[in-house]
């Protein structure tokens, strides 16, 4: 059984009636013959044989028929034109009735439909078409029949004219056909039936036996129509013709539309079905299988194995043996014996030189190939495509169709389209056709399984043969693919071909059908394949298997167009809806998607402008058409530009400044210190207070790459135990803000002010705002809760706490204290000045405020009370020393309890509405930050929370004085001697040093120059030299001393074996304090100096402790180190400024006078020879070393030689040399500056000395008598030897040569205690000593 | 001549994109009539995506103009993505047949060749090339698998998250530039 071929490679005749048959179809109201011919299309069951003769039944047989003239017209129009035309029209038709389609389709959805409305049509179109062709046989006529009617005046004479008309083809058409006579006999025709009879004898006679007489009733008032197949739309003729024959096109269209109907009586149906029967079975077919007989013959004999082997050779052999009989038909003989070949052929063809291409008609082998397919010769047929096809002349196209699914299909496919394709790049509309033509051919000639299935994928072929085109034949062809290919199901493949597919429909402007495709890619590409991926993956990913995110390009692309389609149509609503689903904020896929190589594509340019811009215009427009109070519930925006995480409440306290790090430093500050006296609780600073407007700052992130602005900005309150959302709009007041524009992926916080009337718990649920001033949209700001793992349930599957709501509780204010400065400009300050300031405090509350505490800042020295206090001094009392008890602990940052409150009757509380000052004096100290903060605490009594309050003012600290201290072992009753040396560095102020007071656990200063009495201008520099003894009052000082050594060792020695440290405190000691005035005293035990020196000397201490200890805790070094070390000296110097009544004071506090014996030797031989406990950290082990280094070269472990050498310098003897050489007497003096370890000493003297001398002015010295000396100092004393100089001459002698040697023993206390050496020394001249003697000569000359 | 590389996690999540423009010339189309591969394949084609790729630009005249975002060589972004995720169809269906981990030229649509690579952990990385050059890319998706494997090992990174480490872009740059 052969195949069912599409009905375009059906044979095709032709038809020339006679124009009394023309008239006598029309009077009878029926259409012209061909269309009633083919209405009969096709036969049923014809059987034809192969060139074996094995019958070959087909179920159904294809004829085409149409008019002979029409045909002929075709073919004088330029081809490409045509196919040009054919495509428009294609495109047209559709077109014209998509968008019912579509509505049909979408009413209801037909899942099996194989074809859609579409398809048919292009099908139809594609395969309606009947002219003849350059390239392919199928369409040229294979036979044409002469149809005349008995009505003509003669018709036998009507006959001989048809017979005599030229054919009018172009020479490139075949003409190959076998003519044929019809004689149509209607009922009341003027012949008689047997005249009929005789004319039909008498034209079998004369033309031949293809001949037909075909009586006809057709009664008068036309029968009831019968339905018959529709006809296949054909191209209308071009437009220059079209005006004559317009109106039968029309109603062709039309007839596609409605029914095809033919008024025919039933008996002329069976008459008319006979007659078409038996011309295909006697006439046709018998025709065609002698052509094809004879062909094979000829390509048989071509391709019979010596002719082929010998083909190339015949040349030689002068054979005569036509080669060329397979390509040029007309000097076919075979064709030339047959019955029926055209004897105007000649005629016609001369009439047709001038065509320029292509003159010959098809080859004899493609027409046999063609016949033999037509005949359903399929394995003749298939020979000769397949030979064709090796020749380059066709064939591919056809072999699919008659080919077994194979793999080798495909390619006959695709090389059929890529002769198509090869030549160009712009694809020539007649190409386009022909790929159609085949694509169409292929999809019908080939059972749907077969071709959709795994092997062909005939889907690819009409995506290949819809080619690069925009015409709506190539859009019709992908989707056909696609939905072939949805069917497989490969859906995200046929999503790719809808989106190929609509984008070019869309250039044609077909919109409905655009839309549908576009839906469909839409609808495809959300539809997720199921993966064949184990439950427990998604497990172990701790993702839901429904959580994907796929390309994020992709539905951009596709819902974009969507929805400017929907725009154009007027769909607004839905246009409105895709738009606002565009933006979404993109997710670049790893970093590779923003940055290319190219220097000109560096990032992608963002869509998101274009998605705006057209959202904006879409709603806008939607708006104004559908008027304002139309309201899409559903639509909300795809993101949210709120930042939940960052929401924040803020008070009014909040925001006075200053860093919040520093505010809740002093709230911990404050939590500590009340630990240990109370357990009131300090309220945080969370509670906003009725009347009083508070700020929830709301950060808003604008996650698209353009600009967009935001209206009526505001929050929406409730109470939070109220379900209603209303609940609190009676009594709280948001603000709105009008207008917000947020640059391209912009952050910005925006403060929303709330006051509230009534003491209550608020919600601040949610932000709403009018996205781009139109679209209205709530955002909730509840948060969601953390992640729940207590419970193994809570574990195994994710749970989270509820949500997190921005929550402000709103309370009377009771306790309200309003603190400011009097002053709330900068404070600009010379360094350590003493200023007064004056805070201002307003209890709004009301009740009375008791109990009121001020934090400062660790380094701020402030002391409470006015400057009159603050700058007291004691002119009654005139001592230059006094002692100072000191606790000497490192001061700890502790709050200030406000005892004393100014302008108020009692001055312990203040009563609500009442208004105090409170009097502070700040030191500005070298290390003040830029602002003063002050964190007041208070309530009402005791047992109440407290509640706090801040307060700040910016300072600035100008450099005034610089001070700097050098020491010196002296040479006269002093110690040492100390050389003050201050420098002002400011520009303009002349500064008045009043006092100088010296504090030390150990010495006592005393002025050796004068204190000046001038005030020191600017960049002056003055000197005050003062000297260091030990304090008469030694005893108690001494054992002072070595208590705070051996706490601080003891302490140290804790650190460093890792003991924890006790909380002890360290020993108090006495401090010395030494004043050198002018004037009046100021004493150290003025309350407000005690504490500006505890402080002042507490900062230096704790700072430097911090730098030397990093890795000691700070909040434990006031257990380990004592404020004051027993060899310190602290110098404070008094100034004012008299002119600006300004007066401060400055703290030099770096000086160390005395010898220290490495106090701390044992504890860190101890720790070192300790067996190494390994740390199996690297970084442990750095920091232990590290803290060891530090204690090792702490103040705590100074080591210094005690003993210093004084030589008796720059005496003058005068001798009488005449009398003899002189014995000089030269004292040198030793003294043990330690405080508290005794010393032995050996003091050498040289003869002679080697050494060279510094300079030639001074003469060696030469000791005579006795040179060695030895002797014990104890702590602080002194010892002088005397050794005899022995010269000979006057002159300067440097007293060099001498050697110390001193051992330093252990501490003891006991006088005959065993000695111990602690440290040995060895001193020597210092290089450019200039200690001299000078010997004058005072002898007579 | 671009290339057009993907990560897939096994549920076909995007991991990784990458844009190469090779610097190497464009071969030239292959003899033509050779017995098994269609000739058109490069050159007739090579006009398709770049006439979509204006199709976003529709026809309002008051629009702000130029919806199409255009990568290197025309293309539009969505379109790559969209071949990408097409090719996963044939994709799969080939991983069940075959146990081959590299999946030369699986695909092809118009003027692009799909290949594709298959990691035992099911990973896809697909790669859209406009020439063969088979062992280049072959060399290039072991380069990526090294490399991802290299990712991998972050205990923090799971099979979908994106790989937003810039060392690997470097060096899948860099392999890139290399093999392709």
């Amino acid at each position: 059984m052969a195949p069912a071929l599409p009905s375009s490679l059906s044979p095709h005749i032709c038809i020339l009636p006679s124009p009394d048959l023309e008239e006598l179809l029309e009077s009878s109201s029926l259409p012209p013959l061909p269309q009633i011919l083919q209405s009969f299309s096709p036969l049923p069951q014809v059987t034809t044989r192969t060139t074996s003769l094995t019958s070959i039944p087909h179920t159904s047989f294809a004829l085409r028929f149409s008019d002979l003239s029409d045909i002929e017209a075709a073919c004088r129009e330029d081809e490409e034109q045509r196919a040009e035309r054919t495509l428009d029209w294609i495109g047209e038709r559709i077109n014209k009735s998509c968008a019912k389609w579509v509505e049909d389709i979408e009413k209801t959805p037909d899942k099996d439909a194989i074809r859609t409305p579409w398809w048919d049509e292009l099908r139809r179109c594609t395969e309606g078409e009947l002219v003849p062709s350059r390239t392919e046989g199928w369409n040229h006529p294979v036979s044409i029949i002469l149809a005349v009617s008995t009505t003509a005046p003669n018709p036998l004479q009507a006959i001989t004219a048809l017979h005599s008309r030229m054919l009018d083809f172009p020479s490139w058409v075949d003409t190959t056909h076998f003519i044929y006579t019809l004689i149509i006999h209607p009922h009341n025709s003027a012949l008689s039936d047997e005249e009929a009879g005789a004319l039909f004898n008498a034209v079998k006679k004369q033309y031949g036996l293809q001949s037909y007489l075909l009586p006809l009733s057709l009664p008068s008032p036309p029968p009831p129509p019968v339905p018959v197949p529709a006809l296949m739309p054909r191209l209308p003729p071009p437009y220059s013709t079209e005006k004559s024959n317009g109106a039968p096109d029309n109603s062709r269209g039309e007839t596609r539309v409605a029914l095809n109907t033919l008024k025919m009586a039933e008996q002329d149906i069976q008459q008319t079905a006979k007659f078409t029967r038996e011309f295909v079975i006697m006439s046709l077919v018998p025709w065609m299988e002698r052509c094809v007989v004879e062909w094979n013959e000829n390509y048989s004999s071509s391709r019979r194995l010596p002719s082929r082997l010998f083909s190339s050779t015949r040349r030689l052999f002068g054979s005569t043996t036509s080669s060329n009989a397979a390509s040029a038909h007309s000097s076919s003989p075979s064709v030339s014996s047959l019955p029926s070949r055209s004897h105007t052929y000649s005629a016609s063809q001369a009439s047709m030189t001038g065509s320029t291409i292509m003159k010959t008609p098809p080859s004899q082998q493609r027409r046999l190939a063609e016949f033999a397919t037509v005949l359903g010769d399929i394995k003749l047929a298939a020979n000769v495509w397949e030979s064709l096809r090796k020749e380059g002349k066709g064939g591919s196209d056809i072999l699919p169709l008659l080919s077994a699914p194979s793999p080798t299909v495909p390619l006959h496919v695709s090389n059929a389209l890529s002769s198509l394709f090869a030549s160009s790049v712009e694809l020539p509309s007649l190409s386009q056709l022909r790929a159609l033509t085949y694509a169409v051919r292929w999809e019908i000639g080939i059972s749907h399984t077969e071709f959709s299935g795994k092997i062909l994928e005939g889907e690819r072929w009409l995506v290949w043969a819809a080619g690069t085109a925009e015409e709506p034949p190539s859009a019709l062809l992908l989707a056909q693919a696609a939905m072939l290919s949805a069917r497989k199901p490969a859906s995200r493949r046929a999503a790719l071909w809808y989106l190929s597919a609509a984008n070019r429909l869309e250039k044609c402007g077909i919109k409905p059908l655009t839309m549908y495709f576009l839906r469909k890619a839409h609808e495809l590409f959300k539809m997720r394949p199921d993966k064949a991926l184990s439950p427990s993956f998604w497990e172990s990913e701790g993702k839901d298997s429904t959580d994907y995110h796929g390309f994020d390009a992709v539905m951009s692309g596709i819902e974009h167009p969507l929805g400017r389609l929907l725009y154009t149509t007027g769909d607004l609503s839905s246009a409105v809806r895709f738009f606002l689903g565009l933006l979404k904020p993109q997710s670049s896929l790893g970093p590779g998607t923003s940055r290319y190589e190219n220097e000109e594509n560096k990032a992608i340019p963002s869509t998101d402008k274009v998605f705006l811009e057209d959202f904006r215009v879409a709603f806008a427009h939607f708006k104004s058409t559908s008027g304002e109070d139309v309201t899409l519930p559903e639509l909300k925006l795809p993101f949210t530009l709120a930042v939940l995480n960052q929401t924040r409440i803020r008070f009014p306290r909040d925001s006075v400044g200053g860093e919040q790090a520093e505010w809740d430093k002093r709230e911990e500050t404050w939590v500590e210190f009340w630990k240990s006296r109370g357990k009131e609780k300090l309220e945080k600073s969370g509670k906003g207070a009725v009347e009083e407007t508070f700020w929830v700052d709301i950060v808003l992130r604008n996650p698209l790459d353009a600009e967009i602005n935001i209206s009526n900005v505001t929050l929406i309150v409730k109470e939070s135990l109220s379900h209603d959302p209303q609940s609190a709009s009676t009594f709280v007041e948001v603000e709105n803000i009008e207008e917000i524009t947020l640059g391209a992926r912009e952050s910005r916080t925006v403060p929303i002010s709330i006051k509230s009337c009534r003491a209550t718990s608020l919600i601040v649920s949610h932000v709403t705002y009018d996205f781009l001033s139109l679209l209205p949209s709530t955002e909730s700001l509840a948060r969601r809760g953390r992640r729940l793992q207590d419970t193994p349930q809570q574990r195994q599957t994710v749970m989270y706490a509820p949500d997190i709501h921005v929550k402000v509780e709103v309370e009377e204010a009771s306790q309200k204290l309003n603190v400011v400065f009097a002053d709330s400009t900068p404070l600009e300050l010379l360094e350590g000045e003493r200023k007064p300031i004056t805070i201002q405090m307003y209890n709004a509350g009301k009740r009375n405020l008791g109990d009121i505490w001020m934090i400062t800042g660790a380094d701020d020295e402030v002391w409470l009370g006015t400057a009159e206090t603050a700058s007291s001094t004691s002119p009654t009392d005139d001592i230059s020393t006094e002692i100072f008890h000191s606790d000497n602990k490192l001061p700890s940052w502790t709050p200030i309890h406000v005892e004393q409150l100014e302008n108020t009757e009692d001055s312990s509380s203040l009563d609500p509405g009442a208004c105090a000052e409170l009097n502070i004096v700040l030191h500005a100290g070298p290390n003040s930050h830029g602002s003063l903060s002050v964190l007041f605490v208070y309530r009402e009594q005791g047992g109440e929370t407290f509640h706090c309050t801040r307060a700040m003012r910016n300072v600035e600290i100008t450099p005034l004085l610089k001070a700097s201290a050098t020491s010196q072992p002296s040479r006269s009753d002093h110690s040492f001697s100390l050389n003050l040396e201050l420098e002002n560095v400011s520009n303009s102020n002349p500064v008045l040093v009043t006092q100088v007071t010296t504090i030390s656990p150990a010495w006592t200063c005393t002025p050796i120059s004068e204190l000046w009495s001038e005030p020191l201008s600017s960049h002056q520099t003055a000197h005050l030299f003062l000297g260091a003894s030990t304090s008469s009052k030694k005893p108690h000082n001494a054992e002072g001393i070595t208590a705070i050594v051996n706490y601080a060792s003891q302490k140290l020695s804790d650190v460093l074996q890792g003991h924890s440290i006790e909380p002890t405190d360290p020993p108090p000691i006495d401090l010395i304090c030494s004043h050198i005035s002018k004037g009046d005293i100021r004493s150290v035990n003025g309350p407000s100096t005690c504490r500006f020196i505890r402080s002042g000397r507490g900062n230096i201490i704790s700072r430097s402790l911090k730098r030397s200890f990093p890795h000691i805790p700070a909040p434990s070094h006031p257990h380990i180190f004592p404020l004051y070390s027993p060899l310190s000296v602290d110098v404070i110097f008094y100034w004012e400024i008299p002119s600006q009544r300004r007066s401060g004071h400055l703290f030099l506090s770096d000086i160390t006078l005395g010898a220290g014996h490495a106090a701390l030797r044992d504890i860190i031989q101890e720790a070192e020879s300790t067996k190494a406990k390994r740390s199996m950290y690297a970084e442990t082990q750095r920091e232990k070393h590290e803290i060891l280094e530090a204690i090792r070269d702490s103040e705590w472990n100074v080591e210094t030689n005690p003993t210093v050498i004084a030589v008796e310098s720059g005496r003058t003897v005068e001798h009488d040399f005449a009398k003899g050489p002189c014995q000089a007497q030269v004292g040198f003096t030793i003294r043990n500056c330690s405080l508290t370890h005794s010393s032995r000493f050996l003091l050498r003297l040289q003869p002679r000395t080697d050494e060279p001398l510094l300079s030639s002015t001074f003469l060696p010295p030469c000791y005579t008598g006795r040179l060695t000396f030895r002797g014990t100092l104890k702590p602080s004393t002194s010892t002088t030897a005397r050794a005899k100089l022995y010269t000979t001459c006057p002159g300067i002698y440097a007293l060099v040569g001498w050697s110390l040697e001193t051992e330093v023993g252990e501490a003891c206390s006991q006088e005959d205690s065993e000695w111990k050496t602690r440290h040995r020394y060895m001193q020597h001249p210092r290089p450019g000593d200039e200690s001299s003697i000078t010997v004058s000569d005072v002898s007579e000359p | 001549m671009s290339h057009h590389l993907f990560l897939l996690s096994p549920s076909d999540t995007p991991l990784y994109s990458l844009t190469h423009y090779s610097t190497k010339p464009a071969q030239t189309t292959p003899s033509p009539l050779s017995s098994n591969l269609p000739t058109w394949s490069t050159s007739a084609f090579a006009g398709t995506l770049t006439a979509l790729s204006g199709a976003t630009s529709a026809t309002q005249s008051h629009h702000v103009q130029g919806g199409g975002v255009r990568m290197g060589g025309g293309q539009d972004r969505h379109v790559i993505q969209m071949i990408a995720n097409a090719s996963l169809d044939v994709i799969e269906d080939v991983m069940k047949k075959e146990s081959a981990m590299y999946l030369k030229s699986v695909d092809k649509f118009n003027e692009w060749l799909v290949s594709a690579f298959i990691t035992p952990g099911n990973m896809k990385f697909i790669l859209l090339h406009e020439t063969k050059n088979d062992d280049g890319i072959r060399s290039f998706f072991h380069d990526v698998w090294e490399l991802y494997v290299k990712t991998m090992l972050n205990p923090f990174h799971t099979a979908h998250t994106g790989i937003r480490s810039t060392t690997f872009d470097t060096r899948v740059r860099a392999s890139a530039k290399k093999n392709l």
